[in-house]
């Protein structure tokens, strides 16, 4: 046992060395959460391109715990300007009394300025995908005007702007938003010259945000073109098959009807393989219930409700006959998934197109694109009248 | 030093069912989605992943088959029987080069991992350093042990992957998986030969096999156990086509680690899971650094039966640790994990072929009672 004890000792300095903790420990309390950026342009413009990143830190004791509200803001932003994100980030470091970390990041929002520059957007997105703690999951958003007013934003319900804006995203249903558009996809658009879309959001007061529209980006730039608010976006959420479930107001003989969208699919096919004139034929289909109807109608009779589902069928093919007519001649860029379309179901034909897709030749603007609505409107709601049908119109 | 004693040193060949899959699954599984979505289209990779693994399964079954016609017979002794002592002993010192740059390498990539996604301030040689004691620790004790500990990592690493797997099925798109069949046959020769390469290792077979106590069912297993490696990289490169995209994929050096790194667990108290992964990562890449430590020891063992195991390890640490410093960067470092995959291959199936042509010409007689 002697001859064993300065190799024992000796060991056991080396596990004094070894156990207490690695180069990289933090104690929690001394980490600082990002959970926001937001990237502008700068005032001033140096010789490359200046970035202003403001920072959004969550402040714990202004969170509260469950039972009892915390005082005071909840959270922080820092601001700095210079020529590479992680430069800036290193120098908002120097702002801060605690490590900085970046794991728990939730939302990225870019200002429209910047996504409109020829490839800024691209490499800004670059240090998202590259550096080893982010996460792919990262939320996108544009912000309409300057993306750093967003993340000022301080609403009632939710004490951290970021916070906010991540559910903003995460949970509109509604046919004018998107599912969230993450990191992670933007570069699988990015890789595959796919156009895409982002949520745009925009300050609409003091203590909201509004989600506005779709920023719709050209694939193979990475470069905002315009955005589709409205029912454009409708449209578009109505031809790729995604988010349709809302409203939809139109006039049955100058009576206004509102529908509520409840179910709804689409399809598309290809009629014509021609590549300089392909034809494209999208079948939607939809279930629809009446929510609002100014007008007095008697619903009972099989015609009435014909009529319904004749005027709701030709609102949604005008909508989206609108958004193709935006979306494939003004803008030639292919957001509607037509280009998916023909990868997966005729790749021999895609790989002919593929170069050429919605830029150069632009087979996409070439095309033609039918649009077929089915509409089934189930109910008429709990009642049938509000006022007496008089009979005289009708 | 103090190790527990077991009965025997004798293990089952239930504990070469495991030990197979232990060895197989390593740092490759993290990254080769990345490059078999290179060579293919879209989800097509699967084919040439069940191909090669039918290969390797067949691999695995041949060699498992020549080790247990020489039961209880290492593997020295029965290399000698056949092609002589010096050939035996040049065939065995290539197995402990080749083990123990398996060791260095794998080693050097856990470490490089860990410096990159947790310890970003750690010196990379603490890391591996540390990593290389408790390699050290865990061949120096008994090797019965390493089976044991085998038998209860294995099913941790596989419940792990599958309960990623799990959770990412709500980040899968269909859209991604197609079209199918669009790859060309140039795509699916390479995707074959990468998918094959990943597979390495089933060497040890050769050494540990003398130590079964039931051989008869030993090819069985080992096959067995190939076909379960097999199936978890099926179903991960499945996973990370889905939710990736094939573009995606080729463009992201470990679509493992990035789909621990995507998945969110529901719930929101969770959000970065891929902490628990790690750490099961690594129980995968130290069984195998373990087994290919020991076979090295095992082997020159044989050759040098007068020294004892913990001089070899003690005279062999310090050269795997400064052979797992050699590397530059990571360029360096694919470069030397296609050379392992090669020289593994190439080494086993020479031997392989060599000692069974020769047994069969012999007669197969010396051992068959």
């Amino acid at each position: 046992m002697k001859s064993k004890l300065p190799c024992l000792s000796f060991t056991f300095c080396l596990l004094f060395v070894f156990l207490t903790g690695c180069w990289d420990s933090v104690e929690v309390e001394e980490r600082a959460f990002n959970t926001g950026i937001a990237v502008d342009l700068a005032e001033e413009q140096g010789e490359n391109t200046t970035y202003e990143m403001t920072t959004q830190f969550v402040v714990p004791s202004g969170l509260g715990t469950a039972g009892e509200a915390g005082g005071g803001k909840a959270f922080r932003n820092l601001q700095q300007t210079g020529e590479s994100l992680y430069d800036i980030n290193a120098s908002i470091a120097r702002q801060t009394s605690e490590k900085s970390n970046i794991e728990h990041l939730d939302v990225v929002i870019i200002s429209k300025d910047i996504a409109e520059e020829t490839g800024l957007f691209t490499n800004i997105l670059d240090v998202f995908v590259r550096q080893q703690n982010m996460r792919r999951g990262i939320l996108l958003a544009i912000g309409d005007e300057k993306a750093k007013d967003i993340l000022n934003v301080e609403a009632e319900q939710e004490k951290v702007p970021s916070q906010y804006v991540t559910k903003l995203l995460e949970g509109n249903e509604n046919p004018i938003t998107t599912e969230p558009v993450r990191v992670g996809d933007i570069q699988e658009y990015l890789l595959s010259n796919r156009s895409f879309i982002i949520p745009k959001l925009s300050v609409f007061s003091k203590n909201s945000i509004n989600y506005e529209g779709l920023a719709v980006f050209r694939g193979k730039t990475g470069q905002m073109v315009d955005s589709l608010e409205g029912e454009d976006a409708k449209g578009l959420n109505m031809i790729i098959g995604k988010n349709q479930q809302g409203s939809i107001t139109a006039a049955v003989d100058d009576d206004q009807v509102t529908y509520s969208i409840s179910e709804g699919s689409s399809k598309i096919k290809l009629t014509n393989k021609d590549k300089n004139n392909l034809v494209f034929q999208v079948d939607i289909d939809l279930t629809a219930q009446i929510r609002e109807f100014n007008g007095s109608l008697d619903f009972y009779k099989r015609e009435n409700m014909d009529k319904v589902e004749k005027v709701l069928k030709e609102e949604i093919k005008k909508i989206a006959e609108g958004s193709v007519k935006k979306v494939k001649d003004d803008l030639q860029v292919d957001v509607l998934t037509f280009g998916n379309y023909l990868r997966i179901h005729h790749y021999a034909l895609w790989k002919e197109v593929e170069k050429d897709w919605d830029y150069g030749e632009n087979y996409f603007a070439k095309s033609d694109i039918n649009i077929n609505v089915n509409t089934n409107v189930q109910t008429p709601g709990n009642s049938i009248q509000l006022t007496e049908d008089d009979g005289g119109e009708g | 030093m103090k190790t527990v004693k077991y009965e025997d040193e004798k293990i089952k060949s239930r504990d070469i069912m495991i030990a197979v899959p232990s060895m197989v699954i390593s740092i490759g599984v993290l990254s080769y989605p990345k490059f078999l979505a290179e060579s293919t289209i879209a989800a097509d990779g699967w084919m040439t992943i069940i191909l090669g693994g039918i290969i390797a399964v067949l691999y695995t079954w041949i060699v498992a088959k020549l080790a247990v016609s020489f039961p209880s017979q290492s593997f020295l002794s029965y290399a000698s029987s056949l092609v002589s002592k010096p050939v035996a002993i040049c065939l065995t010192l290539l197995f402990v080069s080749y083990g123990i740059s398996l060791t260095a390498f794998e080693i050097r990539a856990i470490a490089d991992i860990s410096h990159q996604y947790l310890f970003e301030r750690t010196p990379i040689e603490v890391i591996m350093l540390t990593f290389l004691l408790v390699v050290v620790y865990a061949v120096s004790g008994s090797r019965a042990g390493i089976f044991r500990l085998n038998t209860m990592f294995l099913p941790i690493i596989f419940a792990a992957t599958l309960f990623l797997v799990f959770f990412s099925i709500g980040y899968m798109e269909v859209d991604n998986m197609l079209p199918m069949f669009k790859t060309d046959l140039q795509g699916h020769l390479q995707g074959t030969m990468d998918s094959s390469l990943s597979y390495t290792g089933v060497g040890i077979l050769l050494f540990y096999i003398s130590l079964v106590k039931d051989p008869k069912k030993a090819p069985g297993s080992a096959a067995l156990g190939m076909s379960s490696a097999v199936i978890i990289y099926l179903v991960v490169y499945l996973t990370c086509i889905a939710v990736f995209g094939d573009v995606t994929t080729e463009n992201i050096r470990f679509p493992f680690i990035e789909l621990a790194k995507s998945v969110e667990i529901p719930g929101g108290f969770f959000e970065r899971t891929e902490s628990i992964f790690f750490v099961i990562w690594i129980m995968a890449i130290f069984t195998t650094t373990v087994m290919a430590f020991d076979v090295s020891v095992m082997a020159l063992n044989s050759i040098f039966p007068n020294i004892t195991k913990t001089k070899i390890i003690f005279f062999l640490s310090p050269f795997i640790f400064f052979l797992s410093m050699i590397p530059k960067d990571f360029l360096e470092m694919k470069t030397i994990a296609n050379f392992l995959g090669y020289f593994g291959w190439g080494l086993t199936g020479t031997t392989v072929i060599i000692l069974w042509a020769i047994y069969k010409l012999k007669g197969g007689k010396q051992n068959e009672k």
